[in-house]
């Protein structure tokens, strides 16, 4: 099988590369989703940490 | 193992746990992927009907398989967090519900590319198709009624019992579907359904499957990862992990 | 002293109270009983509006009509199956009282399916003759509807328990309720369609009564649960 037979897919070419081009859409798609979310709850997790510990060390120092 | 178990509810540990397994799903899944597809696009033969359009099965059928698969897990993740309170399990139902309704929207769209060479129409109501419709709506059910709560502890448990009816449902509607369908066209299998599989064009698929499913699994991970932060707000552990990583 | 002894009526005697007393509601306001009904007739209406006043093609498509007006006129009538309940502390007195919380939401879904579902089997026949469906179908018609509606009724239920304290949740009850009933809807309007067409209509009959006790058996402990979910701050 050569390369224009695999781009060609026997006249479905469009057909299978669309699917395959989709799905592979969709898997990227989620990994970056995951990743994304992830980070953003990791940073709004450390700016929460950030605030308690400056509360913290202000009361701290004034009493 | 009772033992891990019981860690592993604990949300540091699975929150750690999760970050280390994640790359060991990962990366297999990729290198399979991409053996599955050289072997579905390439190496398989064309079959005696479909001709090559049929090499769609290698993307459409695990996704489909990974749709309804996740579903269950998500009830069942979603049942156990509702009958022995961990609220971990919460948190991995949560985690699964879109992934899952992504693998719905592929199904879907690849069964209508699919079915264009095939059937000549975009659409069809077989029982495949149209069952995975129907799972898509449970799907998007689930996360409207998860939004629809500001109390993270009372979206849980609602969902919950969203889902663990959803779930029960399924084989009845895929029951009434099949029967639905085949009034119209008589005992026939659904016009989707894969060719005659040989051993030469099974494994591609088989490869995929384990390839889609370690996939899901490394995606899980990191929005198990995420839903855990969002839920320890104030956990004194959060500010070590955090550091480390 | 004379010390009056308050024992609490059994659990039959509750339920006939609550059966009654929402009876008694629906009495009094006996319009808001009627609007899913007309809700009924008229969405019925639009299909001959909207296809065409030949009756040989809305008899072909009346089985369904039929059931979709009706599991929307179903769904209409849910709105107000929970919602006064919850709203004026009825309902958390009924999660704190210790009776069983599963059994008093079914009797009110059965009083929902008496306001809705049976008037609806009454209907159906008349209406479905205006599109154009034989006689001979009335049987089957009132059979798988009035199964059918009881499924309804408690799928219904279990959406409304979940949705009832989120505000503005009457979309999000359709979208929640109307995927689960779809194999209802499958079996029901089959049937009348395959009676028309003089097939036997045991299986699917079988299949919605089959259907019905499963939903009525298991259903309201999942209207329970969601019931507390929903009245707890």
């Amino acid at each position: 099988m050569n390369l224009r037979d695999v781009l060609d897919m026997g006249d479905y070419g469009v057909y299978v590369w669309s699917c395959y081009g989709l799905v592979l859409a969709v898997l990227v798609l989620n990994v970056w989703l995951g990743r994304r979310s992830l980070a953003e709850q990791v940073l709004s997790a450390q700016r929460r940490l950030k605030i308690a510990d400056s509360l913290n060390s202000e009361s701290s120092s004034s009493s | 193992m009772w033992l891990w178990f019981h860690k592993l509810s604990s949300p540091p540990y699975a929150y750690r746990t999760a970050g280390l397994v994640r790359p060991w799903l990962f990366w297999p899944a990729i290198l399979l992927m991409i053996v599955g597809a050289i072997g579905g696009l390439v190496l398989a033969p064309e079959d005696y009907q479909q001709k090559d359009a049929f090499r769609i099965i290698y993307v459409h059928v695990p996704s489909a398989s990974l749709s309804l698969m996740i579903y269950v897990v998500m009830a069942v993740a979603a049942a156990v967090g509702v009958i022995w309170r961990i609220k971990l399990a919460h948190a991995v139902a949560a985690a699964c519900a879109p992934v899952g309704a992504w693998f719905t929207v592929a199904t879907l769209a690849t069964g209508s590319i699919y079915g264009k060479p095939m059937w000549g129409t975009w659409w069809e109501w077989d029982p495949r198709l149209t069952s995975e419709l129907i799972l898509l709506f449970l799907y998007l059910g689930y996360m409207a009624l998860r939004a629809s709560f500001d109390d993270t502890q009372r979206a849980d448990r609602a969902s919950a019992i969203l889902a663990i009816v959803g779930v029960v449902n399924v084989p009845i509607v895929k029951y009434s579907v099949v029967w639905w369908n085949s009034l119209h066209q008589g005992p026939s299998i659904s016009k989707l359904a894969a060719p005659s599989i040989e051993g030469s064009m099974l494994w591609p698929l088989l490869i995929m499957m384990l390839a889609f499913i370690l996939y899901f699994g490394a995606v899980l991970c990191d929005r198990l990862r995420g839903e855990i932060l969002r839920r320890e707000r104030n956990a004194s552990w959060l500010s070590e992990s955090l550091a480390r990583s | 002293m004379q010390s009056s002894v308050q024992t609490t009526p059994g659990l039959g005697k509750i339920l006939m109270l609550v059966l009654a007393r929402d009876l008694r509601l629906a009495v009094r306001h006996w319009d808001q009983v009627l609007q899913p009904l007309i809700f009924f007739v008229i969405v019925t209406t639009l299909f001959p509006l909207a296809i065409s006043p030949a009756l040989d093609e809305l008899r072909k498509i009346s089985p369904g009509v039929l059931w979709v007006a009706a599991m929307l006129a179903s769904l209409l009538a849910l709105e107000s199956l929970f919602r006064p309940d919850v709203e004026d502390g009825t309902m958390e007195q009924w999660v704190l009282s210790g009776q069983p919380l599963s059994l008093l939401l079914l009797a009110k879904t059965a009083t929902h399916w008496l306001l809705t579902g049976l008037p609806l089997v009454l209907m159906a026949p008349i209406v479905g003759t205006a599109l154009g469906m034989p006689q001979s179908v009335w049987p089957v018609l009132a059979a798988t509807l009035a199964l059918g509606t009881g499924s309804l009724s408690v799928l219904g239920a279990i959406g409304a328990a979940l949705t009832v304290s989120v505000r503005r949740g009457s979309v999000l009850l359709a979208l929640l309720v109307l995927p689960l009933e779809m194999p209802v809807l499958i079996f029901g309007a089959r049937a009348v369609d395959l009676a028309m067409q003089g097939e036997p209509v045991a299986g699917p009959l079988n299949l919605l009564a089959a259907l019905l006790l499963f939903f009525v058996s298991l259903g309201p402990f999942a209207m329970a649960a969601a019931m507390r979910i929903s009245v707890e701050s």
